[in-house]
């Protein structure tokens, strides 16, 4: 089909389409000489081609192959007359005319060729039967940078021809013939060579391999070598090789290792912070009960005077607005007190959840009635949509202190005359959701509002300071439960939070 | 001169390299740098009149993913089970390769090294531990190979232990 394209067209192909791009193609006559190419002949060629010249002059494996004995023929993974291993794809595109189309194929090639030198250094392994005898050149060996040894009557004698680079540089004063005692040059050889010893005795042919062991050279270049103990025709050999993959290992062993200290690391910092979590609620808890008496004696003391009208009237107003702001800041405190004392105790998990069946109607007019007077002093309405008992299975005096919370938070952010709800549906849920037409929250206030500590508590319609610890205890109490809230508010709009409890 | 085999053993990171290139070379170095196979250095001790060949067998740290062969053990005369003092787990591994050494080279001393005494304000091994490998029957000393405290001191003792 090619042949029939424009120039321009296959122009295209090649230097932009994926699957062409990259492509080197030759066209032959049928005595396989250069009758065009088109592509990066740069990747794949030494020389850049030149008409009428043939193909094998720039591409040794195509020689004597034009014309092919089949059409379409492909050989693999051809080192070209470059660094670029290809497969050559050969294509009769009429009797007189060749396209030769070469496609790089380093990448897969770079990641068998691991595999091959294994393959090849076991051929090579085997082919040694005749070829290794003292003395005797055996350059394969050298090439691959081994250091031969036979080893007769416990003497070990250096049977390459030339010595491995690295050897020289370990133990210079060594040629060879020399012979070695193989334990002063490499002190790993006494545990290699029990594994050896005992695998020469099976008197079998075949291979052992050791482990990996360090060595510095006399520059201070250490490097990595293994060992293969062979036994052969009665001749027992050791090679000595220079590990060169040794630097991949390393690099996935240490970034393991180096994962599992951070962890080991980022354990010891939680069990600490756990620790100190824990001192902070047992001083929490200490201080706050301990705090509770004196404070609580304040109160008695400022209740009191506030009173004692006999005592009262001696004073002018100054001094009675004082006692009175004694008793409402005191008053405050012991609140916020047990709210930290109770707080501290649930994080400490210093309560347990006894659930029993109680009616729901019985907890909201509880609720109601401890919140009457504050209701009533903002004129606030309250009112419930339900009119028929539900028995809920929950703690009681615990569940009870959440709606306490909830109504009390609904009374502090609704101005005067506006009105509170506390609505019940039952459905895949039962949920209970507690509404105000108060002033509402941002998206951001809402969402840490549940967690304790919140750094956005804003002041009530009547300038009533907020800890944020209720809203905690609320979420502490209903998680102790296996309850879920939800928060929905909009700034200026009120807020609804709705507790979810599984049916 | 006598040559004598000395072999570190520990769990990873334990700091096994890092001794033996202060003792040998007086170096150290913060990095990390796991060790792949075994690293054999040698170093002459003079205990008295005698000097001593110390081979030091540097052996990878044993781990999930790397075993200690017990071959490497065998013929050893001491033994170092270094500890990190900072990782309680590493005591663990300690007391199972006493295990090992006792199976391969019964005959070998061995000194237990709490390493990394510089970090001592954050170990997790306390003197409770360390009480107890004694009463099992280990001398343990307390060893720095950033400040290279005691590991001049750890060397010689094993040398002494070993004739």
């Amino acid at each position: 089909m090619l042949t029939s394209l424009p120039h321009n067209i296959i122009e295209y192909l090649i230097n932009e389409l994926p699957p062409f791009t990259g492509v080197l193609i030759i066209k032959t006559d049928d005595k396989g000489k250069i009758i065009g190419f088109h592509g990066p002949h740069k990747e794949y060629l030494r020389t850049k081609p030149e008409i009428g010249k043939p193909v094998h002059e720039y591409v040794p494996a195509l020689y004597a192959m034009i014309p092919p004995h089949i059409s379409p023929m492909i050989l693999n993974k051809v080192l070209s007359n470059s660094a670029v291993y290809a497969d050559i794809h050969l294509v009769e595109a009429n009797q007189n005319e060749y396209w030769i189309f070469l496609v790089d194929q380093n990448r897969e090639a770079e990641s068998i060729r691991g595999i091959i030198q294994k393959i090849n250094e076991d051929k090579l392994l085997k082919e040694s039967e005749t070829k290794i005898e003292p003395g005797k050149d055996c350059n394969l060996f050298a090439a691959l940078d081994y250091l031969s040894l036979k080893i007769e009557e416990d003497e070990n004698i250096i049977i390459n021809s030339n010595i491995p680079w690295w050897f020289s540089m370990l133990a210079p004063e060594y040629s060879e013939n020399d012979k070695i005692n193989i334990y002063e040059v490499f002190p790993y050889f006494e545990v290699f060579n029990i594994e050896a010893d005992e695998f020469w005795a099976k008197k079998e042919n075949g291979k052992i391999k050791s482990g990996i062991w360090i060595e510095t050279l006399n520059d201070g270049q250490e490097i990595a070598l293994s060992a293969i103990a062979i036994y052969l025709n009665s001749n027992k050999y050791i090679f000595v090789r220079l590990e060169e993959e040794i630097d991949k290992e390393p690099v996935v062993l240490q970034l393991a290792r180096e994962q599992k200290l951070a962890y080991e690391k980022l354990e010891k910092a939680e069990r600490k912070l756990k620790t100190l979590l824990e001192y902070k609620d047992k001083f929490v808890s200490i201080v706050s009960h301990d705090l509770r008496s004196p404070v609580a004696a304040v109160l008695g003391i400022a209740d009191m005077l506030v009173n004692d009208k006999k005592e009262l009237s001696k004073l002018d107003e100054f001094y009675i607005e004082m006692i009175h702001n004694i008793k409402e800041e005191m008053l405050r405190l012991l609140d916020y007190n047990d709210k930290l004392y109770h707080w501290s105790n649930l994080e400490l998990g210093n309560f347990k959840v006894v659930k029993e069946k109680v009616s729901l109607k019985k907890i909201i007019s509880t609720a109601y009635r401890t919140a009457e007077k504050k209701l009533k002093s903002k004129n606030l309405s309250f009112s419930t949509n339900l009119k028929k008992d539900i028995e809920i299975d929950v703690d009681m005096t615990l569940f009870l202190q959440v709606i306490n919370n909830l109504l009390a938070n609904a009374i502090k952010f609704t101005p005067e005359n506006g009105s509170i709800s506390v609505n019940v549906t039952v459905g895949d849920n039962l949920q209970i959701a507690i509404i105000d037409s108060g002033v509402g929250m941002s998206k951001r206030v809402s969402e840490g509002i549940l967690s304790g500590f919140t750094r956005h508590s804003s002041l009530g319609t009547d300038g009533e300071k907020g800890t944020g610890l209720g809203l905690g205890i609320v979420k502490k109490i209903l998680d102790a439960h296996g309850f879920t809230i939800n928060v929905k508010s909009e700034e200026g709009m009120g807020s609804e939070f709705i507790i979810n409890i599984p049916t | 001169m006598i040559k004598k085999k000395i072999v570190m053993l520990g769990s990873f990171a334990v700091g096994k390299t890092s001794l033996i290139q202060r003792f040998v070379s007086s170096i150290f170095s913060e990095k990390y740098q796991t060790t792949i196979g075994v690293k054999i250095d040698q170093k002459i001790v003079k205990i008295g009149s005698t000097e001593v060949n110390l081979l030091i067998w540097d052996l990878h740290g044993e781990d999930d993913y790397q075993r200690i062969k017990p071959a490497y053990i065998v013929g050893a005369s001491g033994c170092f089970i270094v500890i990190d003092g900072t990782r309680k787990a590493t005591l663990d591994i300690g007391i199972e390769l006493i295990e090992t050494v006792k199976k391969n080279a019964p005959n070998s001393a061995i000194l237990i090294l709490i390493n990394k005494s510089d970090l001592k304000n954050e170990w997790d091994i306390n003197e409770d531990d360390i009480i107890g490998l004694s009463k099992i029957g280990y001398e343990v000393i307390e060893t720095s190979a950033k400040t290279n405290e005691a590991v001049e001191l750890a060397f010689n003792k094993i040398t002494k232990l070993m004739l």
